[in-house]
């Protein structure tokens, strides 16, 4: 009788070490597919902030409503990418994004205080999309990069789509004059999966 | 002891069993932290070693770029290639404000920007223009100038790096930048200079349909005002006078011969000569075909046939009226060959090719002219009665100016061209900017009656003593006669100006600017004259035609280039011109006139050159000159600020 309680208490024991194992397994399989996604969107973001280069170029006042900054936009392998553009006035709690034109440039020799030689960028490319708080992920600016994305955004924003070849283009965004300000920035996001993430701020001041 | 034995087995077994689930729940926990680790860490260290070779590529870039007398160059200085994308400029209110796309720069410039480029490449498909390390790009930005730039202030490369310009302005070198190649004007050119621009309204063909503005004549009748259009014009085409002869000879009042300014500089070939010939006398032209035929309006001219045969086109002037004749590009069939009879017996003498060369004047009963190719205008002048130009030859461009009147077309403006030609008259490589408005006559004023005959009409007044004293005539005046439809005088209603946008000025660099400039002045103004005979009575009376002699013909402009204003000026009125000329016998030479101006210390200028007829049409036949003024040359010295 010893000697099958024995056994039989081998079999439970043993069968609770492979149930306990399984479960074990299975969190920590999962706890790595979830830690993975993470790394790789930090990857894909260290990536694609290093491969985009926006470059302030010029700023000038129109007038006494208008400011105008030129930004020049390329990738370092000359490769294509979609950003989404947000000009914020500052980064508060709840920051509110402000309208902005962008334009092209179109000649090229082009003042950027002469609207003769630029042509506003297509009202089609204006992109409302984010409608969810943890949707768009941007930074305050002159913050460390390593610094935590925060989230913003409770309600819809409006985003700049941009499609770029990747070679060196010249965008001109135009701000009321009331927006520019030291804690002024352009947002560049970059969409991954449902989210949008910052990549780079730029000020505008 | 069996049952010790027993307890110890059962211990062992245990222990094994315990050891076994306890090294089971470790290897199912560190196999999954480990994978976790090492694929967390691999993607990582990937995403870590690109963006290191992005930053790396974007640092290890190194420009310099400067800007030197208008020449911008950029060097890379680093040890990887660097992709230009654009300039960041300076427009002209000092703002950095333009954007311009250097590859687009380049091939879009005329004419072509790059002074010399080493291991550069142009890469079209991204607009962007590569330079290797140890390469470097020189530009002219001359024409940048034109659009309002005033200066250079970074360049942008495609990876984002900003590099500034460095501007070297090296006070010692800049007060030597005399401009040693003279600036020449030519006009086939000129509306396409990138350093010059002028009023394009100016200098575009005078046809009827658009005849541009700046120039006005008296009508013909003397009434009114008309304009000096273009009525025919055969391109590519073997021309030949008909003379009454049977030879090629057509006559002329005045003619302006010179070489191309194509040809004159690099004197390959046949001599290729322009011409520019006026007069109101009948003459008939034959025009071969084929060849290209512009006729620019369909009214029939008074006095103008046109015979369209199958092989030619005759254009026959019938009767006097005023005319000119521009010949542009002519190679003569065979020599170049002008006649004249200098001695009233009919006789002709002539001059051929290069002793043609010049500007000749035949008044009607004048007998105004010179003769000589070694004193031109000079010593050596002679009376010459009657002229004629032998036309047989091929032309670029054959081109008959009739009035607007003549044509029946109501229109009292054109622009200059009627009137101006380049061409190197005197044969020393440098064509000079010619301006005409004299035609037909000159005039002077009679000091004892005041009377004024009227200048640039064909049919002269004579002088008619009134007093005489043994033989000398001490009182007199003159009489107009036979008077008919020929009236030329012509004036500006606008100063041709020349704007050297290409060699700007920087207040901040340059105190003071000098602008030298060689002109030819003459005038149909009889107003030297000296007296002689008797006790200083004279058969030639002394004048004073021009009553008001403070009006400017010529004038050198220091401008701002961002207000347009002028800031600073040389102007040369008749009073100071005239003394530089003779209108007979005609004054043979050249006069450098020169110009300092000072530059305010702050803004970007640019310098003009305008000249004009400013004296029109008058009853009184008093202050209605017509002129020449030729500009072979400009030249620009700078003054350093210190």
């Amino acid at each position: 009788m010893k000697g099958q309680a024995s056994v039989l208490t081998m079999v439970i024991m043993t069968a609770l070490a492979l149930v306990i194992s399984l479960a074990v397994w299975n969190l920590f399989m999962s706890t790595a597919a979830i830690q993975s996604e993470e790394a790789m969107t930090a990857a894909t973001l260290a990536k694609e902030s290093a491969r985009l280069s926006v470059a302030a170029l010029s700023s000038v006042k129109v007038n006494d409503t208008m400011y105008r900054f030129a930004f020049q936009f390329s990738t370092l392998d000359y490769q294509p990418i979609t950003v989404y553009l947000l000009v914020l006035t500052s980064i508060t709690s709840s920051p509110k994004p402000i309208s902005f034109n962008l334009y092209e440039i179109t000649t090229p020799l082009a003042d950027i205080s002469n609207d003769s030689t630029l042509i506003l960028r297509p009202n089609t490319t204006a992109y409302t999309e984010v409608s969810e708080s943890e949707n768009v992920l941007i930074r305050p600016v002159r913050s460390s990069e390593y610094a935590s994305l925060s989230l913003y955004y409770e309600g819809s924003v409006t985003l700049y789509r941009v499609f770029m070849t990747g070679d060196p283009e010249c965008f001109v965004i135009e701000v009321p004059a009331s927006a520019v300000s030291n804690s002024a920035q352009l947002t560049v996001l970059i969409k991954i999966s449902d989210k949008y993430y910052q990549v780079m701020a730029l000020p505008l001041s | 002891m069996l049952m010790n034995q027993t307890q110890g087995r059962r211990k062992g077994i245990s222990t094994v069993i315990a050891g076994t689930i306890i090294i089971l729940l470790i290897i199912v926990g560190v196999i999954p932290l480990l994978m976790l680790y090492l694929s967390t860490a691999q993607t990582m260290m990937s995403t870590y070693n690109v963006r290191v070779t992005y930053q790396e590529q974007k640092e290890l870039e190194r420009a310099e770029a400067n800007v030197s007398n208008n020449v911008l160059t950029i060097a890379n200085t680093g040890s990887i290639p660097i992709d230009i994308s654009y300039l960041i400029l300076s427009n002209s209110k000092g703002v950095c404000s333009a954007v311009l796309n250097l590859y687009d720069y380049i091939n879009t410039t005329i004419p072509y920007p790059v002074i010399e480029e080493v291991n550069t490449t142009e890469i079209g498909t991204q607009k962007i223009v590569r330079i290797d390390p140890g390469g470097y790009i020189e530009l002219n930005i001359t024409s940048l100038t034109q659009k309002g730039i005033s200066d250079v202030c970074s360049i942008v490369t495609a990876r984002g790096n900003i590099i500034e310009v460095v501007k070297k302005v090296v006070i010692a070198e800049k007060a030597r930048a005399v401009i040693a190649t003279p600036i020449t004007l030519d006009m086939a050119t000129i509306a396409n200079r990138s350093d010059i621009t002028i009023n394009e309204n100016y200098i575009k063909p005078a046809t009827p349909d658009d005849p541009g503005t700046g120039m006005t004549r008296v009508n013909y009748d003397e009434y009114g005002c008309t304009a000096l259009l273009r009525y025919f014009e055969a391109r590519n085409a073997k021309v030949i006078g008909v003379g009454d002869d049977g030879g090629c000879n057509i006559t002329f009042n005045n003619i302006l011969i010179g070489y191309t300014p194509e040809w004159s500089k690099v004197r390959v070939g046949s001599p290729k000569y322009n011409i520019l010939l006026t007069g109101y006398q009948p003459i008939s032209i034959k025009i071969l075909k084929p060849a290209d035929i512009i006729l620019y309006t369909e009214n029939q001219p008074y006095s103008v046939n046109i015979v369209n045969n199958s092989n030619y086109i005759l254009i026959q002037i019938t009767q006097n009226i005023p005319y000119r004749i521009k010949i542009l590009g002519y190679s003569p069939e065979g020599d170049l060959i002008l006649y004249y009879d200098k001695d009233y017996n009919g006789e002709l003498d002539k001059l051929v090719n290069s002793d043609a060369l010049g500007y000749w004047w035949l008044y009607s009963g004048q007998s105004i002219g010179s003769t000589g190719f070694y004193d031109l205008f000079g010593e050596n002048i002679v009376n010459i009665t009657k002229g004629y130009f032998e036309l047989n030859g091929t032309a670029d461009q054959f081109i008959i100016y009739l009035d607007a009147s003549t044509m029946g077309l109501n229109i009292d403006e054109s622009s200059y061209d009627p009137y101006i030609m380049s061409a190197d008259v005197d044969g020393n490589t440098y064509p000079e900017f010619i301006f005409v408005t004299e035609d037909e006559s000159c005039s002077s004023q009679d000091t004892f009656s005041g009377n004024a005959p009227y200048n640039d009409v064909g049919h002269y007044a004579t002088y008619v003593c009134d007093f005489w004293f043994f033989d000398e005539c001490i009182a007199g005046h003159w009489e107009l006669e036979n008077i008919d439809n020929t009236w030329a005088d012509d004036w500006s209603t606008h100063m041709f100006l020349i704007n050297l946008t290409g060699y700007p000025i920087n207040g901040r660099d340059t105190t003071f600017v000098q602008v030298a400039i060689r002109v030819y002045v003459h005038d149909n103004l009889l107003d030297n004259l000296t007296r002689t005979g008797w006790l200083g009575f004279g058969q030639y009376p002394t004048t004073d035609e021009i009553t008001d002699k403070s009006r400017k013909l010529l004038g050198v402009y220091l401008v701002n280039v961002t207000s347009g204003r002028i800031v600073g000026s040389r102007e040369w009125c008749f009073e100071e011109l005239d003394v530089l000329e003779n209108t007979y016998p005609p004054s043979t030479s050249f006069t450098m006139l020169s110009a300092t101006l000072p530059v305010p210390p702050t803004g970007t200028y640019m310098l003009a050159i305008g000249f004009q007829d400013p004296y029109g049409h008058t009853s009184d036949g008093k202050n209605d000159g017509d002129f020449i003024i030729a500009v072979e040359v400009i030249g620009i010295t700078f003054y350093a600020r210190s």
